[in-house]
């Protein structure tokens, strides 16, 4: 410590105690200095000293060391000050105690204390040179408590905070790090590999690729990664920030930073995004329902409108019989709206009317559907073969005979010439999941029109009879069952399948209807 | 009034609004002849070869396109896209004949180049009105020049 040197010289030079120059040198010394003998009297004190302890010149002089210890300690500084004598070497007061030194005015402040002998002719004599600590001690606190925050403050954040030295590829990580990697919750040094291992294999070589171009430009970077906890190989989702640290000379020596854990936030948004999505599929679909609904219902009031004009119009001609089918216009226009609405009020249902769901085997469900269309399977002469051992599923058992109906009226409907029409139904096991089948071998379907089969109010031939509806039902109805409904044709030469899913968990009986699919 | 015979091509799916808007052209003797295609695979049939994609060489070439949007098997807006793609037809005046008043098929429309936009009234008289003097401005009004040239 400088002061020490400068003590010891200064010391060194006051064996000369009387010779005036050197007083004056001790008197104009930047560090408070306190000339002592061994009877605890204070020979000298210079501008500094009394400065800091608020004395006037030579008031000290003459006095006891005393009057400059707190009150409480003037016993045991007697004894303090025989020790040293009996003793006498260089030191530090005091050690591993605090000490105060006591001013005029009754306050006391921090100090530090070195004591050096200084051989003087005749007797041995004690130099203090004391250092005011209070302005240390409050630097001193006040780091302490920005530490203390800033500790309270990831803590309140949950964040982890990590320190790592590029050099030693050490990380000193603190205790809540340990928490968030599962392993013991201690502030402790790690090495790099036990975060990197610990990171998805697939992400590292991204995450360490952006902690490296973070290091290279002496930047910062956010990140977000998947890691698996030590203790109980969790998979958890963490985000970071971090930044760098450099040395005067502006090379990278550290990397700073703190983790959180967000699986729970980024959870709970996937399902917040899941839902937003459904609810734009939902309000997509009820733009496109308004849209053909309003459309289709405005054809036949056109029809409706401007033959009932006609009719009568004919009627004033004196044509009857024009007026006569101009009537009849009007009221198969008023037919087909009625069935329209009949179709869109059973379409509507579907969102709201829900059956418990029942075990019931698929085998049993097609026959209830054929006996439903049993009359124009006989009319066309179409065998329906349906496979007597397909299995229980967990369905809304009247909704799903609307299906097998719809699927069966569908493929009897355009069955067109076939020599021996025939339709077959069943299940076959791809990959472990179960695919119903409705397969016939009529006119098929041209592969444009796959998907548009589907829609609402879609009729690919204005000769077919119904509405448009059916197919867009049974596709609801299956997705209402967590299932998937697709069709397969071998154009132009015939033969239609229509292949549907049920359920996610493979189609497995039980689990096929979540109570969520129904709003 | 030209000399030669003026041919619409009518994509209307519904007979009865067929009816009304032949029976409305025949009465105003706008049109000498209305060619009805009943989806939308019907009108491109009648317009191009199905072989060649070309301008079709057995039909007449329409004065005038009246086209539904909601049509089946091909849908109205693709067989107007076909039509203004053409370097054939892309020239025919193509007026969108529609119940919908959705803003989504008018910018639709527009945006592939259709002539003009109808909705149909649902009152005939009104139905009446539009068409007649839509049918005199395309067909009367409305200077075509010589077509094939033109193309």
């Amino acid at each position: 410590m400088e002061v020490w040197e400068e003590q010891k010289a200064i010391g060194h030079l006051l064996r000369e105690a009387n010779n005036p120059l050197f007083r004056q040198v001790v008197e104009s010394c930047a560090a408070a200095l306190l000339l002592v003998d061994k009877r605890g009297c204070v020979m000298m004190a210079n501008r500094e000293m009394r400065r800091l302890f608020g004395y006037d010149a030579d008031e000290l002089t003459g006095e006891s060391v005393d009057r400059l210890v707190p009150e409480g300690l003037r016993p045991r500084h007697e004894g303090y000050v025989r020790g040293f004598f009996a003793a006498p070497a260089n030191r530090a007061m005091g050690a591993g105690r605090d000490l105060y030194g006591l001013r005029k005015d009754g306050r006391l402040f921090p100090v530090e204390i070195g004591l050096s002998v200084i051989d003087s002719p005749g007797e041995k004599l004690v130099l203090a040179s004391i250092i005011d600590l209070t302005e240390r001690k409050r630097t001193r606190q006040e780091m302490a408590n920005i530490v203390e925050r800033a500790r309270q403050a990831a803590a309140i954040a949950e964040l982890g905070v990590w320190d790592w030295d590029l050099s030693t590829n050490r990380v000193r990580w603190d205790q809540r790090m340990g928490e968030l990697y599962g392993l013991p919750a201690k502030e402790e040094d790690v090495d790099y590999s036990v975060w990197a291992n610990s990171v998805s294999r697939e992400e590292l070589p991204q995450q360490e690729a952006i902690l490296k171009e973070t290091i290279a430009k002496r930047g910062r970077s956010e990140r977000e990664f998947r890691i698996r906890r030590y203790s109980d190989g969790a998979e958890r989702i963490i985000q970071a920030n971090e930044m760098v640290v450099c040395d005067d000379t502006g090379k990278a020596v550290r990397l700073v930073g703190v983790n959180r854990d967000v699986t729970e936030q980024r959870q709970a948004q996937a399902v917040k995004d899941a839902f937003l999505h459904m609810l734009e599929e939902k309000n997509a679909e009820l733009e496109r329902f308004i849209y053909t609904v309003s459309h289709d219902l405005k054809s036949p009031l056109i029809t409706i409108k401007s033959f009932a004009t006609l009719a009568s119009k004919d009627a004033d001609a004196g044509e009857f019989e024009k007026m006569r089918s101009d009537l009849v216009r009007v009221e198969k226009a008023a037919e087909r709206m009625h069935t329209l609405l009949d179709e869109l009020l059973k379409l509507s249902r579907l969102g709201r009317m829900v059956n418990p769901p029942e075990l019931v085997s698929l085998t049993s469900i097609s026959e209830e559907a054929r006996e439903l269309v049993a009359g124009r399977i006989m009319e066309r002469d179409v065998t329906v073969n349906i496979s007597a051992d397909m299995p229980l599923v967990n369905v809304d058992r009247p909704r799903m005979v609307e299906v097998m109906q719809n699927l069966l009226d569908n493929a009897v409907k355009f069955m067109g010439k076939a020599a021996s029409p025939r339709i077959d139904v069943g299940m076959v096991e791809v990959e472990g999941r179960r695919r119903y089948f409705v397969r016939d071998n009529g006119i098929g379907v041209e592969p444009q029109y796959r998907e548009k089969i589907f829609g609402l109010f879609e009729k690919l031939s204005l000769a077919t009879e119904g509405t448009g509806v059916g197919l867009a039902l049974v596709k609801r109805i299956i997705e209402l069952h967590n299932g998937k409904i697709w069709v397969e044709s071998n154009w132009p030469n015939g033969g239609t399948t229509f292949w549907f899913t049920l359920g996610v968990g493979n189609g497995v009986i039980g689990a096929n209807v979540k109570s969520e699919a129904f709003p | 009034m030209k000399s030669e015979p003026l041919c619409i091509l009518l994509a209307e799916d519904n007979d009865d609004h067929a009816e009304i808007v032949t029976r409305s052209l025949s009465e105003h003797r706008v049109a000498n002849v209305v060619i009805r295609a009943r989806d939308g695979e019907e009108a491109l049939d009648y317009l191009f070869d199905s072989t060649s994609g070309r301008m079709s060489e057995t039909h007449p070439r329409p004065n005038l396109v009246l086209l539904d949007l909601r049509l089946p098997k091909v849908d109205g807006l693709e067989v107007l896209r076909r039509i203004k793609n053409s370097p054939d037809h892309w020239d025919i005046p193509v007026v969108v004949l529609t119940t919908s008043a959705a803003e989504r098929d008018l910018v639709e429309s527009f945006k592939l180049h259709a002539n003009s936009y109808l909705v149909k009234p649902v009152d005939y008289s009104k139905f009446d009105e539009m068409i007649q003097a839509m049918g005199f401005f395309w067909l009367v009004w409305n200077y075509q020049g010589d077509q094939n040239q033109v193309a």
